[in-house]
């Protein structure tokens, strides 16, 4: 039987196995503050390309010294090897993790705590990673190709939001030099370093000797996304917000619409494929942990790599962790040790005999489910449209929630909207008001429209205003902003029985195309305050004789 | 295991052992009597009250032959007998008392002559059986209506009466200690695999048990990876489906007393396919089978993802659809959690009450259940009308999946998705999704990956497998489970090629035997 006998996987699966493995940490670790950005890093890949392409040649050399490393460099230097190998593997795992620990709680899950996500994660990602690699493979050749459609389909529905003149911004503000190239591109190929850990399964590829175009096929698709994404994010996001972004991927999507307004916000679907990405990353790691240790003859008990994991992303001194320094070792440590491994191997050529070690570890999966509770959707108040006010005594926040029966459609008759005013000297202190008063959970998600008070406009309170909106990752990028002279008012308007928001929205995007008016949203609100420290020209609201208009001109 | 005790040629020995072994055993009719012309030779009868047609009927194989018996000598009965001159149809020679045993057992009678140191096993109408029936699990538009039934005999006369081909091979085993069921194994001797033949053999001889009284029990003593909710072997009650998948390669296992039989090896896409599948137009199919696939989706994940919408990632939905949602829990006591499980089971109890009822009054609960209950429950605010909603979608997802089984894995999954959903959100989602994958990918069902066709080695994409189905013309190659050296299925040939190939293969068959 052609593929129960043999214990090997195809090119495909390999291909789609770097895909999965490698593409949702670079798009989630690499561009962004103090990572890969603009045209440097856009040329920094394709320099780091083409050095991976001639570093695949070597790897696929020294692919005999992988298979048995203490036959190949002596029973000592093949074991320090081995460990060398699983620091870096171990590290790595920590360092996902972590991205995971922050990415989750901030992104999808509000208010879990972080061990548990790393409980969890380790838990899944470590099940069935001691079996053969074509288990893995299978999966890369199931998940694989829809991981890599769905980026690209989520990189296509983003070009909507691009904007030509964020990018000319970038060409002038951006200065392109040798040494900012070289940088990025050493910081792709610090990447890149997992590809080190092919060969321990190279030996498993059907047709090794060719699988060399493959890992190049992978490289250079995972490299074209990621140049695409360096073009992408000053498109929609602007260079200098870009600059202060830690993760520029995640919000990426916050302002993308899909045809047809089927969703509202399709953001977390990104969250998913992403997530789904890294775990399959982290799963690859153990995987190779495990390579290692029986190609290393490391006698180990089961389940300690998962289990030290785990320690280690808990483990956190004086605000130093894992993730604090890994990168700084990745770039001075792990991949110069990799390669002097690999140098080392490709020298010394010894018999090659293989030794078949058995490794049984069984995962079990405990979901512990105490400590993430939602909050149903009746228990939670839906401001469509928020009105900001700032005076000397401190800040007055204005919730526009909808009459739900109005909202509905189910009851026609009028009604008022309902507005909820909390005054306080910060915002904190408005949402811990708003926590004592009120029975309702906020959900800013549905937030349509932002309306500032002229007084605000006018002074320079409106940063503060930004900085917490901006925090605040439920609020989309495609919330539209007025000025109002009347905030309160206006929010209390009420005309058969359509709220504020949607009144206002209807403004805006119920016209045929000669008539529509481009309203502005908070991302160009964004995008001008990282430029040039201004607030953009807002289109304001005015109260005229019972009616709104929105002077757009 | 009984001894082989051979017959002997006294029959009161013979009489007195057997006498022995059937000790208050009530329905074996043990019948000495007394033939020849001068009544002078003692023979004795023994079988199954029921099982073997009424010995007195003119004509009846026995009958027949005990007529014709009482005139004859004793010399001329015992050459009667050892020439079998009658020319009954299935008459078989007995060297030893468990062969006897198990004759008898089988439904048979078995005919001693005293001198005579054989006995003569008669087959007759053997166990009552319902006989063969219209299908009532695979239902189809189009194609035979006919479906298995308890006997194994019929049953793989109905998959011969469809493949009237010598290369079709059909292997007798018996498992149960106790039961002695009766097992036949089916295949093309050309396109099966030897290793996965080999395998199944294996996996049948390697427990000893009581009884095995349906093919599901026989599944489960041979699932390699036992803790698995996804069934690894496929099921059908078609005979027309069985001998489709023997013709792409595939065994099917037929067991005594039950109308399922097993194929395999089984994959995630054939548990999809209908049988009628191929009696359709290709676009139609493929539509269809994109539906399930989608249907599939929905049995499975739409509870946990509503809940993660609707508890942690509001901002996913229209305003408006969220504020509906909201208005429509007002009142209900119960967390949303509660209340999609709550319907959930109401809805597996409502299943499981129309399954146990005969016919009619099961649609009657079908109506009570989903109808009435369903819009009590809103009435009286214990769910929300939208939950009533995903339940049913759920449901109807779970029924699109033409496999029973299959579909039950799924239900279950549904739960821990309704969980993970529920309590972890997308994150949960993704946690579940990435699990299963990995779970199925570690599939085998008898070697061959679990996942097939979706992962493929060789490029192969006439085989007809796959979610889209292909024209029929074109479906040129079996698929990967059939020998590599028997790829191609379809080719456009003339009369006289085929009559040349016939007598080749014949020419090779006759070296082969020389």
């Amino acid at each position: 039987m052609k593929f129960a006998e043999n214990n090997r996987i195809s090119h495909r699966q390999l291909y789609r196995q770097m895909i999965l493995t490698f593409l949702a940490p670079f798009l989630v670790c690499l561009p962004g503050k103090n990572g890969i950005q603009g045209m440097n890093g856009f040329w920094g890949i394709v320099l780091a390309v083409s050095v991976l392409i001639l570093y695949v040649f070597i790897l696929l050399r020294v692919t005999s010294g992988y298979s048995d490393m203490v036959r190949f460099l002596g029973s000592f230097w093949g074991r320090i090897a081995g460990v060398f190998f699983l620091v870096y593997i171990i590290f790595t795992a920590v360092y996902i993790l972590k991205i995971l620990e922050q990415i989750i709680p901030r992104w999808l899950l509000m208010g879990i705590p972080s061990g548990w996500i790393s409980f969890l994660v380790i838990v899944v990602c470590s099940i069935g990673t001691e079996k053969g690699i074509q288990r893995r493979g299978r999966m890369a050749e199931i998940s694989g190709g829809l991981l890599l459609a769905g980026v690209l389909l989520m990189m296509v529905l983003c070009l909507g939001q691009i904007r030509v003149d964020y990018l000319q911004e970038m060409a002038e503000a951006e200065r392109i030099s040798g040494a900012a190239v070289v940088q990025d591109g050493y910081l792709f190929l610090c990447g890149f370093s997992g590809v080190g850990l092919l060969p321990f399964i190279m030996r498993e590829v059907v047709r090794p000797g060719s699988v060399g175009k493959t890992i190049i096929g992978a490289i250079l698709t995972v490299g074209g996304i990621l140049a695409g994404v360096l073009v992408l994010l000053p498109a929609v996001f602007g260079w200098n917000r870009l600059l202060t972004e830690e993760y520029p991927i995640l919000p990426l999507l916050a302002g993308a619409a899909l045809p047809g307004n089927i969703l509202a916000r399709f953001d977390v679907l990104w969250m998913g494929f992403l997530l789904y990405g890294l775990l399959f990353a982290l799963g690859s790691l153990f995987y190779y942990g495990h390579q290692v240790v029986e190609k290393c003859h490391l006698r180990t008990v089961k389940y300690w790599m998962a289990a030290l994991v785990f320690g280690l992303s808990l483990l956190e001194v004086s605000g130093i962790a894992v993730r604090t320094f890994y990168r700084n070792y990745l770039e001075t440590i792990f991949v110069p040790g990799l390669l002097f491994i690999q140098v080392l191997l490709l020298f010394c050529g010894r018999k090659r005999k293989t030794r078949k070690t058995t490794i049984v570890a069984l995962a079990v999966f405990v979901l512990a489910l105490n400590g993430c509770a939602g909050i149903e959707p009746e228990k939670r108040m839906y401001p469509l449209a928020l009105g900001a006010e700032w005076s000397e005594d401190g800040w007055t926040l204005i919730y526009g929630m909808p009459e739900l029966p109005s909202a509905e459609g189910q009851e026609k008759e009028e009604s008022q909207n309902s507005v909820l005013s909390i005054k306080g000297n910060d915002f904190d202190e408005i949402e811990k008001i708003y926590n004592r008063s009120q029975e309702k959970y906020l959900d800013m998600g549905h937030l349509q429209v932002l309306i500032l008070k002229n007084q605000l406009v006018q002074s320079e309170h409106w940063k503060e205003l930004l900085a917490y909106l901006e925090k605040e990752p439920l609020i989309g990028e495609n919330v539209y902003v007025f000025r109002s002279e009347y905030p309160e008012q206006i929010m209390k308007w009420n005309k058969n029985g359509s709220s504020t928001g949607e009144y206002l929205l209807g403004i805006l995007e119920n016209r045929i195309p000669e008539q529509e008016k481009n309203g502005v949203t908070l991302r160009q609100v964004y995008q001008q305050h990282y430029e040039n420290n201004t607030l953009l020209d807002i289109p304001e609201i005015i109260l005229q004789d019972e009616e709104i208009q929105v002077c757009l001109e | 295991m009984e001894q082989k005790i051979k017959i002997y040629s006294e029959l009161r020995k013979n009489e007195s052992y057997i006498r022995n072994k059937f000790k208050n055993c009530a329905d074996i009719l043990i019948r000495p009597m007394r033939l020849g012309n001068e009544s002078k030779v003692d023979c004795l009868i023994v079988y199954i009250e029921v099982a073997v047609s009424n010995m007195m009927l003119d004509d009846s194989a026995l009958g027949k032959m005990i007529n014709h018996f009482w005139e004859s000598s004793s010399y001329q009965i015992q050459e009667f007998v050892k020439n079998n001159s009658l020319g009954i149809a299935d008459v078989r020679k007995l060297e030893s008392m468990k062969d006897v045993l198990s004759a008898v057992l089988a439904g048979n009678a078995v005919f001693f002559i005293d001198g005579y140191d054989k006995a003569m096993k008669i087959s007759s109408k053997g166990y009552p059986n319902l006989g063969v029936s219209e299908v009532e699990s695979e239902k189809v538009l189009r194609g035979s209506k006919e479906g298995f039934s308890d006997s194994v005999k019929t049953n793989s006369a109905l998959v011969r009466k469809r493949i009237r081909d010598s290369r079709m091979k059909v292997e007798e085993k018996t498992t149960g200690v106790r039961s002695k069921t009766m097992l036949q194994i089916l295949y093309m001797e050309d396109l099966v695999q030897e290793e996965l033949l080999e395998n199944i053999k294996n996996s049948l001889d390697e427990y000893r048990i009581d009884g095995i009284f349906d093919s599901g029990m026989l599944e489960q003593l041979t699932d390699k990876t036992w803790y698995s909710p996804f069934p690894q072997y496929q099921t059908t009650e078609r005979p027309d489906r069985a001998a489709m998948e023997i013709l792409n390669g595939k065994i099917v296992l037929l067991c005594d007393n039950s109308p399922t039989a097993l194929i395999l090896p089984s994959s995630f896409n054939g548990f999809m396919e209908s049988s009628e599948d191929w009696f359709h137009h290709f676009e139609m199919t493929s539509f269809l089978r994109i539906l399930r696939y989608l249907a599939l989706l929905v049995a499975t994940l739409l509870p946990g993802l509503y809940l993660a919408v609707i508890r942690f990632h509001t901002q996913i939905l229209p305003a408006n659809l969220i504020l509906s949602f909201a208005k429509a829990r007002e009142g209900v006591p119960f967390s949303s959690v509660t209340e999609l499980i709550f319907l959930e089971l109401s809805f597996e109890l409502i299943r499981e009450a129309g399954v146990r009822v005969p016919g009619a009054l099961g649609n009657a609960i079908g109506i009570v259940g989903g109808l009435i209950i369903g819009q009590a429950a809103v009435s009286a605010n214990l769910v929300s009308p939208i939950v009533v909603m995903i339940v049913a979608l759920t449901a109807l997802g779970s029924m699109v999946i033409p496999e029973e089984e299959f579909a039950s894995a799924f239900r279950l999954l549904k739960y821990i998705f309704l969980f993970l959903g529920g309590y972890l959100g997308i994150f949960g989602i993704v946690l579940g999704i990435y699990l299963t994958i990995s779970h199925l990918c570690g599939l085998l069902s008898f070697g061959m990956p679990y996942m097939l066709p979706f992962i493929k080695k060789v490029p192969r994409c006439d085989t007809g497998e796959g979610i889209l189905r292909i024209p029929f013309q074109k479906r040129w190659q079996r698929p990967l489970y059939a020998r590599w050296e028997q790829k191609i299925r379809l080719r456009k040939t003339s009369v006289e090629e085929d009559e040349s190939r016939d007598l080749k293969e014949g020419q090779k068959q006759e070296e082969k035997n020389s």
